[in-house]
């Protein structure tokens, strides 16, 4: 009784709705993050099925509430849209040194993990190279084939993870927490620059207000407070959430063409990342077997840089 | 370089569950085991204390895991294991390799292999073990 791995049989299952299609869809997901090849054929193999109609993504530092808050938005969701589905992608690290991870998101949302109306898939970082993040377009995809309405993806923002969920998500939420630094920080490139709006958790802390204040400041100096809403909310005592998805329905609000237009050129862009490391992949091949003394020659002055990296080009091909 | 800082060059890494089923709360050794997984190059997905079969199986099957890992100090081995294994089966998922872990006797160890539980690790089993093991269920 093994899973298939064909796309084709694995996406029929889905539109089928057979009973099998939880299993089915959680198996293309891994071929979605197995192989940027393998992504390009589920989204070609997917072209024709719904997409989201929202995918959100929510980032911040750690230990900021990010999946607390994402399990309150499932429960809050699901009974605001009895008949609707939801899907959760939640990003941790991997290690560099094993390539292990431990992904622990799920023990916030576990309340729903069988609900037939809530999808939720842990993925690690796995290096975070442009293949990653077209893999997390695939997995999106696959979430619409489930019928999935809204997709949240949530990842810790440091590195450069809080950049990839931008070029998945059509609208990025920052979550902040108080005791998260002051007006300065909130001035320094980074994390902030990235967000469509931002959520500030823990209303129920003592410190909370001067915090609030403190960012719609900043907000309100770099001439953005018009355009990025800042919003309080407590995922411990489940306050402000009806307030949240107002504020994301509003933002989708536009024009549907705009959106696909936007999803189109973001995941051209994510093909681009995926052939740019492909090559540097392939690169690293040629330069560890082929050209060992070439970084040796270069430091002792036989080999200029230029033309180390001719030689490279010319013993790819 | 060498040694323990090389880099990984794990592209795929494999994908266990580890859950914990039923009324109990003590998950020190279901992290530990979690943790020396993700050190031998796992993608570990933890569930939390007190789930119901239903969640574990659900999980395990949106994650499309190849193995979960159920850790159990209450003594209700027996029935939850079974109950895993039954929803497993019902999900035509049967093919997802299931291990225990914990405070466990020795005399339901025959029990548990004959439902299909591939292997049980008791208390003082040691990191070393318990990856080679894991690792076996792979192959």
């Amino acid at each position: 009784m093994a899973c298939s791995n064909d796309v084709s049989t694995l996406a029929e299952e889905i539109r089928l709705r057979k009973k099998t299609r939880f299993r089915s869809a959680g198996r293309l997901m891994s071929l979605a993050e197995e192989s940027p090849e393998q992504t390009i054929e589920i989204l070609r193999e997917l072209s024709g099925d719904p997409l989201p109609r929202i995918i959100l993504g929510i980032t911040g530092a750690p230990g900021s509430g990010k999946s607390l808050l994402a399990g309150r938005m499932i429960a809050a969701f699901r009974e605001c849209y009895p008949d609707k589905v939801i899907g959760v992608i939640a990003v941790d690290p991997s290690s560099s040194i094993s390539g292990g991870a431990i992904l622990g998101d799920r023990i916030r949302m576990m309340q729903h993990a069988s609900d037939p109306n809530v999808f939720i898939r842990s993925i690690a970082s796995r290096g975070q190279t442009g293949g990653v993040t077209l893999g997390t377009m695939g997995i999106i995809s696959v979430m619409g084939v489930l019928g999935c309405d809204m997709v949240i993806v949530e990842t810790v923002g440091v590195g450069q993870m809080e950049f990839a969920v931008k070029e998945v998500a059509d609208m990025v939420a920052i979550v902040m927490a108080p005791g998260q630094g002051d007006t300065m920080q909130f001035l320094k490139a980074g994390m902030m620059e990235i967000g469509d709006m931002f959520i500030i958790n823990k209303a129920d802390r003592s410190d909370f207000s001067q915090f609030f204040a403190q960012l719609k400041n900043a907000l309100s100096l770099l001439g953005r407070s018009a355009k990025n809403p800042v919003l309080a909310v407590s995922a411990r005592d489940n306050t402000g959430l009806s307030e949240l998805f107002f504020v994301v329905e509003k933002f989708f609000a536009r024009d549907h063409l705009l959106w696909e237009i936007s999803r189109k050129e973001r995941l051209e862009l994510l093909i681009q990342r995926a052939i740019f490391s492909e090559f540097q992949k392939r690169l690293k091949n040629v330069l560890e077997e082929k050209e060992q003394d070439l970084l040796k020659n270069i430091l002792e002055g036989g080999t200029s840089l230029s033309f180390a990296v001719e030689s490279l080009i010319e013993k790819l091909k | 370089m060498g040694g323990y800082f090389k880099m990984s060059e794990n592209i795929n890494p494999k994908r266990i569950l580890i859950g914990k089923a039923g009324l109990d709360g003590h998950d020190r050794g279901a992290k530990y085991v979690a943790h020396i997984l993700r050190d031998a190059g796992y993608e570990v997905i933890y569930t939390g204390i007190r789930r119901s079969p239903e969640q574990i199986v659900g999980s395990a099957i949106q994650e499309d895991v190849a193995v979960i890992g159920l850790s159990f100090l209450s003594g209700a081995h027996i029935g939850l294991s079974e109950r895993v294994l039954m929803l497993l089966k019902e999900q035509e998922a049967s093919d997802i390799i299931v291990f225990c872990g914990g405070v466990i006797p020795e005399a339901d160890i025959p029990a548990l292999k004959e439902m299909g539980i591939r292997e049980v690790f008791t208390p003082g089993t040691s990191d070393k073990i318990i990856v080679e093991k894991v690792n076996g269920l792979f192959k």
